[in-house]
């Protein structure tokens, strides 16, 4: 009994740590590189701040020296974004630049669904397209500043109820986006629905089997003696080799070239990225 | 047709005396005088021989009295403590006097090609049984609690089970198909390279001392079950560690047995063998050959305790290895309102843990 109260007190503890609010406390921009002076990242800094604190979704820029061991810039930019807890409200809205210095990529990324509606995947592009242009010529700085200012502007159309799209796509509506959380909200009932009484059936059917004790040995391993194993002909002959490749985009969250937002199933959205 | 029986009683005072496992000698029953077992086999090799020559021409000129049946199956002695004539079955080796509670041993099963090679004298003692039985219960959360309150011990009983062990050589002769990969990120595409081997392995996988048990009384399921028995403890055989215990001799002959041997051994010497192949993610058999040959057979006594408790009218048996105290047992009962009460708040916990971490 007494390790059943402990376990009720843990999820207790566990429940109510989950209720409390999460601050976004992630600085907005961060150079592991030195690609920027300091003069340079106290000016971005102040005004990613301001755009996001109007806007009540977080903007944010990583120069970062490698992926950390990551095998994509995809999978990286949704792991720090995780890991330093970006984004901004209950649903952590934000979007961010990632740019990887060892192999020169970059990508943005966007999180929560007023930075989906906010960030399509045309205007991701279009965001994409003119830091790209900046970083290729070497104007970080200008990378850094066309990055907000393209944000702020599609965060304001936004606003505005008319977010930047492929020209004649439908924006999201309202409607859409609360289909989209009734849809998550069924994903979420049915994974638990599921998986609690699969899982707790495995647990009893393990505990049951502690009934069971008696049964015939089919393994004799515990009466080989030492030095029991000889092997006389140890062969291990190549054959042949064959080869599958996977194309990581495709695997990643890159979206129809339709209008809208693609979003994975981590919940992100991604520009294409690229190299400079 | 009584057939000559052993008691071996003390030098100093006359008492019964019986295998003590914590001191690891014989004991006296009255005057607690202990002695080895060297000491008593001594004393009673001249007797006992002699003895056993008497009861062979004596139980032939007897055996006419019973009918062909029941001489069969069933032996005669008489306790030389109270002079009881007791009746018992043909494979008892050694019992207790049921009307003066002496240990007795029938030195007549331990002669000639009955003579176990070895044995391993009981460490534990009928306390430790008792206490390990009610160890055993706990961590069973769905035994009924009644059951733990209610089922008492009907008969506790130290047994020397006879078992024959096997020696023996596998020869093998094994290939597989193997595969081991290869990942990389190559521009945009993430490649899984697979090289395929022809994996060959031959060579032998020697045993000693595969144990079956040669008690067709005794469940296979139990003997097998309370492995391992450490050899260490394992001794040259010798009658003086019968007294105060059961013994049968075998009723199952080491050829009939040594087929749940050999099964063993192949089994194990496919697994010790593939186990050989390293680093493949996988490896298929294409051909597997093994000859299995016996080196040496050799017969011994092992200890264990079985124990009987009665709940809702079924019986229950247990038994434990009176060297190690592994105790194993009949499938247990399950409450099904424990099972039911266990299922559901787990449900609800998981349910409640899940919504959460998917909501963050």
């Amino acid at each position: 009994m007494k390790k059943i109260y402990t376990l009720f007190l843990s999820i207790l503890a566990f429940l109510f740590l989950s209720f409390l609010p999460i601050e976004a406390s992630a600085a907005n921009v961060i150079d592991h590189y030195g690609l920027l002076t300091e003069q340079e990242i106290h000016e971005l800094n102040e005004r990613a701040q301001q755009i996001s604190e109007k806007y009540n979704v977080g903007l944010y820029i990583r120069i970062v020296p490698n992926k950390e061991g990551k095998d994509s810039i995809f999978q990286y930019a949704e792991y720090i974004y995780k890991r330093d807890g970006m984004g901004l409200g209950e649903e952590q809205n934000g979007y961010l630049l990632t740019i990887c210095m060892d192999d020169r990529s970059y990508l943005t990324t966007a999180y929560g669904s007023k930075a989906h509606a906010s960030f399509t995947d045309f205007g991701k592009e279009l965001v994409e397209s003119d830091v790209e242009s900046n970083l290729r010529s070497g104007n970080y700085k200008g990378a850094m500043d066309a990055f907000l200012n393209q944000s702020e502007y599609m965060l304001e159309q936004n606003e505005l109820g008319t977010p930047v799209d492929v020209p004649g796509a439908t924006p999201i509506t309202e409607a859409e986006l609360q289909a989209r959380k009734q849809r998550q909200r069924n994903m979420r009932i049915g994974i638990t629905a599921g998986t609690s009484p699969l899982a707790s059936l495995l647990i009893c059917l393990g505990l049951r089997r502690r009934h069971k004790t008696k049964g015939l040995k089919h393994d004799a391993s515990a009466y080989i003696p030492k030095n029991g194993l000889n092997l006389q002909n140890v062969k291990d002959i190549y054959l042949y080799s064959t080869e599958s490749r996977t194309l990581i985009v495709d695997t990643s969250s890159k979206g129809s070239s339709g209008g809208g937002t693609s979003i994975n199933s981590g919940g992100f959205s991604h520009g294409s990225g690229g190299h400079f | 047709m009584p057939e000559q029986v052993t008691n071996y009683k003390c030098i100093r005072c006359g008492g019964p005396l019986h295998f003590d496992a914590k001191e690891q000698k014989l004991k006296c029953e009255y005057c607690d005088s202990t002695f080895t077992n060297e000491e008593i086999e001594t004393l009673y090799k001249t007797a006992n021989e002699a003895a056993i020559e008497q009861s062979y021409e004596s139980d032939h000129a007897d055996r006419l009295q019973w009918s062909a049946e029941e001489a069969k199956h069933m032996r005669a002695y008489s306790c030389p403590s109270c002079s009881a004539e007791l009746l018992c079955d043909e494979n008892t080796a050694a019992t207790s006097c049921p009307y003066c509670g002496n240990p007795t041993v029938v030195p007549a099963q331990f002669h000639g090609a009955l003579k176990p090679d070895y044995v391993i004298p009981f460490k534990l003692d009928k306390k430790d049984a008792i206490k390990a039985l009610y160890n055993f219960y706990k961590g069973k959360v769905f035994l009924p609690n009644a059951f733990t309150d209610g089922a008492h011990i009907e008969e506790i009983k130290g047994i020397y089970v006879p078992f024959w062990l096997y020696d023996g050589t596998a020869d093998s002769d094994m290939a597989y198909h193997g595969t081991r990969t290869n990942s990389y990120t190559s521009g945009r595409y993430h490649v899984t390279e697979t090289k395929h081997y022809k994996v060959i392995r031959q060579g032998e996988v020697r045993f000693k001392h595969v144990p079956a048990d040669a008690s067709s009384k005794m469940p296979d399921e139990f003997m097998d079950a309370l492995e391992p028995f450490n050899y260490v403890d394992m001794v040259p055989f010798q009658m003086s560690y019968m007294p105060g215990y059961l013994a049968d001799k075998y009723d199952v002959t080491a050829a009939e047995n040594s087929k749940r041997a050999d099964v063993r051994m192949k089994n194990t010497t496919l697994d010790t063998i593939a186990a050989t192949a390293h680093g493949y993610l996988t490896l298929v058999p294409e051909v597997e050959r093994v000859h299995l040959s016996h080196d040496r057979i050799h017969y011994a006594f092992f200890p264990i305790w079985m124990l009987t408790t009665r709940w809702n009218g079924e019986s229950y048996m247990f038994a434990m290895n009176g060297q190690t105290g592994k105790m194993i047992g009949d499938d247990l009962p399950v409450d099904r309102g424990k099972f039911l009460l266990y299922f559901l708040g787990l449900t609800l916990l998981f349910g409640i843990v899940l919504w959460f971490l998917l909501l963050r």
